[in-house]
């Protein structure tokens, strides 16, 4: 319900609020409120149907936090061998892992292929998204066993279809609904713990 | 409607395969998130013959915002990573097939387009994320940069050699 509804909302209306939240998110300096700020994120792309993975975000964050670890900052909590474990790179890693995943997961949500760009440039990424579409729409296309042949034979038939790309890209009907209140709803919020955290 | 010209069209298939060949690279499960293949570069290495100097840039550029667009990845890390690496990689490419193309194989020329695009990402993640940490990752990161540009030289190699889909728009434009 809430992805359909999600889905009803202007692209540009969600660009626009997705730059605001971005901008307020960049800026919080306290890790417990990025952490929490980053699993809403998660949670809403999830809630309005993006896909979400566990083992690569878990990969950004450790691996960030892992190679932070290697230079040591501040107090150190507790030592492995000859390698000292400090508090400061410990949570400066983990504050630029979370930002590494937050970031994604704002994209997610606020970022729509159906958000058009106006002029020459838009109608040239208008045409590439029919395309593009023809090219996914063209399941079971690939034959393993011959690889460059099946792709030359499919090119050749969305090369020679003259009507990609004339009215076939899917039409979305806007209008209000509550769900529109959410995204500046999140930035209020956001700034809010900007003020009272950072 | 306005008659859109083939050399446009050329352009935009280009790029809608650019983003094709970066989606099947998504689904693709990576030992590390970092690990780039490089898959939507190949429609780039075939334009190289087919397109002007502008009209590889206007790919470049579809290929970068399109992928943002396609993968919701406009507003993170990964868009700014991705912009300069194709960036990078696209100017050399073009650079060196333009002015030493006699000399240079597709596998040449998709070699040195990785090694400038994993450099400038490299460079970036020095500044944003690693500091100078960025040296442990440097050498897998490279590594893996080489080996699946030589193997995409070589499938646009094979692929311009035999494709009948080439021909034919040799012949259109």
């Amino acid at each position: 319900m809430i992805k359909e509804a999600w889905r009803r909302i202007p692209p540009l209306y969600l660009f626009l609020w997705g730059l605001v939240l971005m901008v307020t998110y960049l800026f919080q300096t306290s890790l417990p409120v990025r952490a929490g700020e980053t699993l809403a994120y998660v949670l809403l792309a999830v809630l309005t149907g993006r896909r979400f993975r566990l083992w690569p975000n878990l990969t950004v964050v450790a691996g960030v936090t892992l190679v932070h670890l290697i230079s040591p900052l501040g107090r150190v909590m507790f030592t492995l061998g000859s390698w000292q474990i400090t508090q400061g790179s410990l949570e400066l890693g983990l504050f630029k892992g979370l930002m590494l995943v937050g970031l994604i997961y704002i994209s997610r949500s606020f970022i729509s292929p159906r958000l058009s760009l106006p002029g020459r440039a838009g109608a040239l990424m208008g045409l590439t998204f029919a395309y593009f579409e023809a090219l996914t729409e063209s399941r079971g296309f690939f034959k393993p066993r011959e690889p460059f042949q099946s792709t030359d034979q499919l090119l050749l038939r969305i090369w020679r279809d003259s009507e990609v790309g004339e009215g076939r890209r899917e039409r979305v009907r806007y209008g209000f609904r509550p769900l529109w209140i959410l995204p500046p709803l999140m930035a209020a919020g956001q700034l809010l713990l900007l003020f009272y955290f950072s | 409607m306005t008659r859109v010209s083939d050399r446009t069209r050329l352009i935009a298939l280009l790029g809608a395969l650019c983003l094709f060949l970066s989606t099947v690279e998504f689904m693709i499960p990576k030992p590390l998130p970092f690990m780039r293949l490089g898959l939507a570069n190949l429609p780039v290495l075939v334009g190289l013959s087919l397109l002007t100097v502008p009209e590889i840039l206007i790919l470049v550029a579809l290929k970068v915002a399109g992928q943002g667009l396609v993968n919701g990845t406009l507003f993170s890390y990964i868009f700014l990573f991705s912009a300069a690496g194709s960036l990078a990689s696209g100017l050399v490419m073009l650079l060196v097939h333009r002015a030493g193309g006699r000399y240079f194989s597709l596998v040449g020329i998709s070699i040195l387009g990785a090694l400038s695009s994993n450099l400038v990402q490299l460079l970036l993640s020095r500044l944003m994320v690693f500091g100078d940490n960025v040296r442990l990752i440097a050498p897998p990161f490279l590594a893996v940069g080489t080996a699946t540009a030589v193997v995409l030289g070589l499938v646009a190699e094979r692929f311009l050699a035999s494709s009948e889909w080439i021909v034919l728009v040799r012949k259109e434009l």
